[in-house]
């Protein structure tokens, strides 16, 4: 580890940095990046002729927490993918739901080298810990579950906003979380009676208040915290025709929020393929990705990651259990439904994503419009919402789609006829550069992280660095298979300055850091007799067995954040 | 068709892993070849030859290639799993997972069938003269769709969860068939000339149960519609018969008891029992 390593003469991308495809060297020693060494290296790689990025980083993948129920309720996903162990790495079971050790070298193998869970709730933090111990090769946080948490639900109902800002930071120091996760808000909570929320301005059921006010306080708190991520919304409507209205509306809701200092953006809106629904029913359903792109064009303050839908059979989980029922029952396929206590419900259901059938089609063509259209690609990034939209090893994939117009024009060939007159996305030329790629795999996703230590290569960042096997002096971009394939099989991905992979396979398995963020603050005596009176009364957990002590996270990274 | 003859040395300890034993992987290759071909045994690769005697000759195309397989095969796992054509002869007792995702061809069983055998059966002939054991042409866990196709005839008796989640295809019994036959059923034909132990079509949607015997225990949620005699049940064996060369030993004429069910699920289910 104490190792010193020069990655000599490739092109490196390193947009935060501003260097687009520059032949240069990266010096790397005790595991960051340096301007310049003297003396004798012990590595030497020769990337001539290759790509070389910061190691990617993953904003919304979903790796941990209901993950084991769902590995439990599909077998037969398991059946089709099993992976042997080598002499370097464990066995395990892939596809649409890898074991964590599976997870951990997949991601690796494509040059990922940070992940993010995004929705833990608080009650399953020590599962999704005990989970992440397990994930090697990645640095990786939680997103904690708080959109329909009863104490969110009565602090904004008295409100009392204070107590809730207090609230969010003993909760996220409690369960050592890395930032916030709001899942239909409201909705849930309307769902423990059976129904749910449709748009912004809908009552919650036994609380005089609306969706906006829970999104609009959260991301006030969240911005007055100064988390070091936005606040991370999956809106309400998720999945249903015509529901890009309500996602406009929340971008709008957020506008007049003022970003904490150094940055721009308060909202991130998760997975916003699901999102992006015009027309009324499935039967005239449409692409409302246009407007989506319109509104992130004009607005600084919104990033999105895409929730990219890959046609094959894969497994949908979310918090949001009304929506999960509601697809139940419009596959038939099995499913599984929970309420945890006051703070979420969840919900899995089987999918499999079809080329011939409409609705899937459109789903397809809205992520790569949301891509294409947005004319910046620090605002939108890649994804799958893994495993919702399909597994995120297909992310070579929609990297391909994104940078060949060709490999676009041939599936459109392949997929349902709706494509040409429900989207526009055959009539789109745009193709992503690599220095583009770099931005909306790594660099953006990073720099909406607020990691100050990953994404890019300048000096003091983490040694995160992946290569591949491109040569963009000769990038065909019509021969595209051969970009899946480089980014599919890294050249080498280097963690903290080791060389993790070597030609796509794992040399050596290496144990990420766990981020979350210590709030440091005096302690409110009434919330402290509010915690104490609800977990005696309603809680399945005492208040002491609730904390995740530091145990659960044996290699962590507080970030420090005083509250005033 | 060209014979190719595999006779097990010895009972091996442990159960192996042969699912290399198919026509396809067989046609064109030398029985040298063939002898080299891997089986497991837990984690450890060994080679066919290492348990089996190889003789007879070399074929070329798949559909041409007939494997005999001679000796106790109770601890060989897998045969023919997943062939397309051809035909394989057991003379003998065959282990688990036999026949499993098979897509056509013919496989011919002289002995007993252990579990977990025609699992996800797609296409193809499968006759078995000995017994079966218990999950027989069933799905595997999780799976949404068992048994997809083609014709089974086992000429003894079937353990419990035959045809579990069947989709299409048939299923003939000569003897008794046990608990949970057909359960989650979504169609097909299951027809036993014995007696039926306990909830046959358990959650069945569609399909046809056919008891020339007794069933144990009916459950509540099927329904007793009338007795007669269908004309299908009676075209059904006569296509068998001319078409497909199974003469079932069994006197089909006369009167039926027809239940359908399980109406907890969609209810177009139909149990017949032969009344004589």
């Amino acid at each position: 580890m104490k190792s010193r390593m020069i990655i000599k003469n490739g092109y490196v991308y390193d947009p935060i940095n501003k260097i687009n495809g520059e032949k240069m060297d990266i010096y790397i020693e005790n595991g960051k990046i340096v301007e310049e060494f003297t003396g004798n290296s012990t590595e030497i790689i020769n990337a001539e002729g290759k790509t070389v990025m910061p190691g990617g980083v993953d904003i919304h993948s979903h790796i941990a927490g209901k993950l084991n129920s769902a590995r439990v309720f599909r077998p037969e996903d398991h059946r089709t993918d099993p992976v042997p162990k080598t002499s370097v790495t464990r066995s395990g079971v892939g596809y649409s739901l890898p074991s964590t050790f599976v997870t951990g070298y997949r991601y690796s193998a494509m040059g990922y080298t940070t992940v993010f869970e995004p929705a833990v709730t608080p009650l399953e933090a020590k599962h999704a810990h005990e989970e992440l111990i397990d994930t090697p090769m990645i640095d990786k946080g939680i997103f904690v579950c708080v959109g329909n948490n009863y104490f969110v639900l009565k602090y904004i109902k008295e409100g009392e906003y204070e107590k809730l800002k207090h609230f969010i930071a003993w909760l996220l120091k409690t369960v050592k979380g890395y930032s916030l996760k709001v899942v239909n808000p409201g909705g849930q909570e309307t769902w423990k009676w059976g129904k749910n929320v449709n748009n912004l301005d809908d009552k919650v059921k036994g609380y005089d208040i609306t969706p906006r006010d829970i999104v609009t306080n959260l991301t006030k708190v969240n911005e007055e915290l100064n988390f070091p991520h936005t606040n991370h919304v999956h809106c309400n409507n998720l999945g249903s025709p015509g529901n890009y209205e309500v996602t406009l509306e929340t971008m709008k809701a957020v506008e007049g929020i003022k970003p904490k200092k150094g940055r721009k953006n308060v909202l991130h809106i998760a997975h916003s393929q699901f999102n992006s629904y015009a027309g009324e029913n499935w039967g005239n359903f449409s692409s409302g990705a246009a407007e989506i792109a319109e509104y992130l064009n004009k607005h600084g303050h919104i990033t999105t990651c895409i929730g990219q839908v890959i046609f094959t059979n894969t497994t949908t989980i979310t918090s949001d259990g009304p929506w999960q029922y509601r697809l139940y029952l419009l596959t038939k396929n099995k499913w599984a439904g929970a309420d945890t206590e006051l703070e979420t419900s969840g919900g899995i259901v089987p999918y499999i994503f079809k080329k011939k059938n409409p609705v899937n089609t459109i789903q397809w063509a809205i992520g790569l419009e949301l891509m294409l259209l947005t004319k910046e690609p620090w605002k939108v990034f890649i994804g799958t919402d893994h495993p919702n939209g399909g597994p995120f090893t297909f992310y070579p994939l929609i990297i391909a789609w994104l940078m060949s117009r060709k490999a676009r024009e041939e599936m459109i060939q392949k997929v349902h006829k709706v494509v040409h007159s429900r989207t526009q996305l055959a009539s789109i030329d745009r193709e992503y550069s690599l220095f583009e790629v770099a931005v909306c795999t790594r660099a953006g996703t990073a720099k909406a992280l607020g990691l100050s230590e990953k994404g890019h290569l300048g000096v003091g960042a983490d040694a995160d660095v992946a290569i591949y096997n491109l040569n963009p002096e000769k990038l065909d971009r019509g021969n595209y298979n051969e970009i899946i394939k480089a980014f599919s099989r890294a050249a080498y991905t280097i963690k903290d300055g080791e060389v993790v992979v070597k030609d796509g396979e794992v040399v050596k398995e290496v144990y990420g850091k766990t981020y979350w963020t210590n709030f440091q603050y005096t302690e409110d005596e009434e919330l402290r007799e509010d915690l104490e009176k609800v977990f005696r009364d309603y809680y399945t957990v005492s208040l002491s067995n609730f904390e995740v002590p530091l145990t659960y996270l044996p290699n962590n990274k507080p970030i420090k954040i005083e509250v005033k | 068709m060209k014979k190719i003859i595999l006779t097990l040395k010895k009972e091996p300890a442990l159960p192996i892993e042969a699912e290399t034993i198919t026509p396809e992987n067989f046609a064109g290759r030398t029985l040298d070849e063939i002898k080299k071909l891997i089986v497991w045994r837990g984690k450890r690769k060994e080679e066919l030859g290492d348990y089996f005697k190889v003789e007879g000759e070399k074929s070329e195309e798949v559909s041409e290639t007939h494997i005999i397989l001679k000796g106790d095969l109770s601890k060989v796992k897998y045969i023919g799993k997943q062939m397309a054509t051809g035909k394989i002869t057991v003379k003998g007792n065959a282990g688990m997972h036999l026949a499993d995702e098979m897509r056509g061809g013919e496989i011919v069983v002289e002995g007993n069938v252990s579990d977990w055998s025609a699992t996800e059966f797609r296409n193809g002939i499968l006759r078995i003269k000995g017994n079966v054991g218990n999950m027989f042409a069933s799905a595997y866990p999780g799976n949404p769709r068992g048994m997809r196709g083609g014709i089974i005839v086992i000429e003894g008796k079937a353990g419990n969860s035959l045809a579990r989640k069947m989709r299409r295809g048939t299923i003939i019994v000569y003897d008794s068939v046990g608990d949970n036959l057909a359960a989650q059923m979504i169609a097909g034909t299951v027809i036993s000339l014995g007696n039926i132990g306990n909830r046959p079509g358990m959650l069945m949607k569609r399909g046809t149960i056919i008891c020339f015997g007794k069933i144990q225990e009916m459950l509540p949620t099927f329904i007793y519609d009338n007795t007669y005699s269908p004309l299908f049940i009676r075209y059904y064996f006569k296509e068998l018969r001319e078409k497909l060369n199974i003469r079932v030993p069994v006197k089909v004429e006369g009167l039926y008891e027809r239940y359908h069910g399980d109406v907890s699920e969609l209810g177009k289910g139909e149990i017949f029992i032969y009344k004589g």
